[in-house]
């Protein structure tokens, strides 16, 4: 059992090693937390005409439920030191970096980071896709758009989606140390990996789950403990080390 | 008549009151029923390889 569980952890590895989407470097958010720092990761820009690889121009996000909206503010960059908010009755609604396009490059070389604060909802255990919309252009390319190519990333990351929506995966809110958490939500076995990456440990009873994998592997030779392999269930009480 | 009705009177109330000392269910040492984790003070250098530092084991399961 820990073999074959080891190897399944492998091999939900291997495709986020091996796939340049758009990342979230910053990690897990914590739910109900005011002044949270949400970054992504623009891995690469696009495909052009004849297969010419395009720098990036502009990153423009939505902002989705779980965000608190009244709380979002965009963070300057070198990128763009300006970026552009956009907001409806008080709550942000989309955010546009965009960069001077005399900067652009004549190659997809760089790799961009955008970054805004806000407050996560009180959302525990639930993944937030984000829909950006990515814009590339070729270097001098025309300054009205003609040469642009739009890249929209939506929807799920399975069957064959080439350019799925970012994740943030939100854990309940803790500190460094012991937490004791009451489940209010079901977590499948297989999102513990998702939703506790940042944790040392977590704990059900006398069972035990690690994303470190050295710690995972120890946990079934212990004695008196054996692997969490089953599914939490609502109301369930967890021990979880950060 | 007497001595026999204190008799029953301390067995009724040993019954009721139950025996709070003895574990409820005995391990082979008799001594505790209590879940044992067999992890081990990780101490200085190396972490154990073969069994879970006690750092990792929450408040109230480690031995």
């Amino acid at each position: 059992m820990r073999l074959s569980r080891l190897v399944s952890i492998l091999v939900l590895s291997i495709p986020a090693l091996a796939t340049a989407h758009v990342g979230v470097p910053s990690g897990i958010a914590q739910a109900n937390k005011s002044g949270q720092k949400i970054t992504f990761g623009i891995n690469h820009g696009c495909d052009g005409v004849g297969g010419a690889k395009l720098d990036t121009l502009s990153i423009q996000i939505t902002i989705p439920d779980g965000i608190d909206k009244t709380s979002v503010r965009a963070m300057p960059s070198d990128f763009d030191p300006r970026p552009v908010v956009t907001k409806s009755s008080g709550s942000v609604t989309t955010i546009k970096w965009s960069r001077d396009p005399a900067d652009l490059q004549d190659d997809d070389v760089a790799y961009y980071e955008i970054t805004f604060r806000a407050k996560v909802a009180n959302v525990p255990f639930t993944a937030i896709p984000f829909v950006l919309e990515q814009v590339c252009r070729p270097q001098g390319g025309d300054a009205g758009g003609a040469d642009d190519v739009t890249v929209t990333w939506t929807g799920p990351d399975s069957g064959g989606n080439p350019e799925p929506s970012p994740v943030v995966y939100v854990a309940p809110i803790h500190a460094n140390g012991w937490n004791k958490f009451t489940l209010s939500t079901a977590v499948s076995n297989g999102d513990l990996g998702l939703y506790f990456a940042d944790a040392q440990i977590v704990w059900r009873g006398t069972e035990a789950f690690s994303p470190n994998m050295a710690v995972n592997a120890v946990i079934g030779m212990t004695p008196g403990v054996s692997l969490l392999t089953g599914d939490l269930a609502a109301g369930d009480e967890i021990w979880v080390k950060y | 008549m007497r001595g026999l009705l204190s008799i029953l009177a301390v067995a009724i109330l040993g019954a009721a009151c139950g025996d709070n000392t003895k574990p409820a269910v005995p391990n082979d040492a008799g001594i505790d029923a209590t879940p044992f984790v067999g992890c081990i003070d990780p101490g200085l250098g190396r972490p154990p390889t073969d069994r879970l530092p006690c750092d990792l084991v929450p408040p109230g399961l480690a031995p």
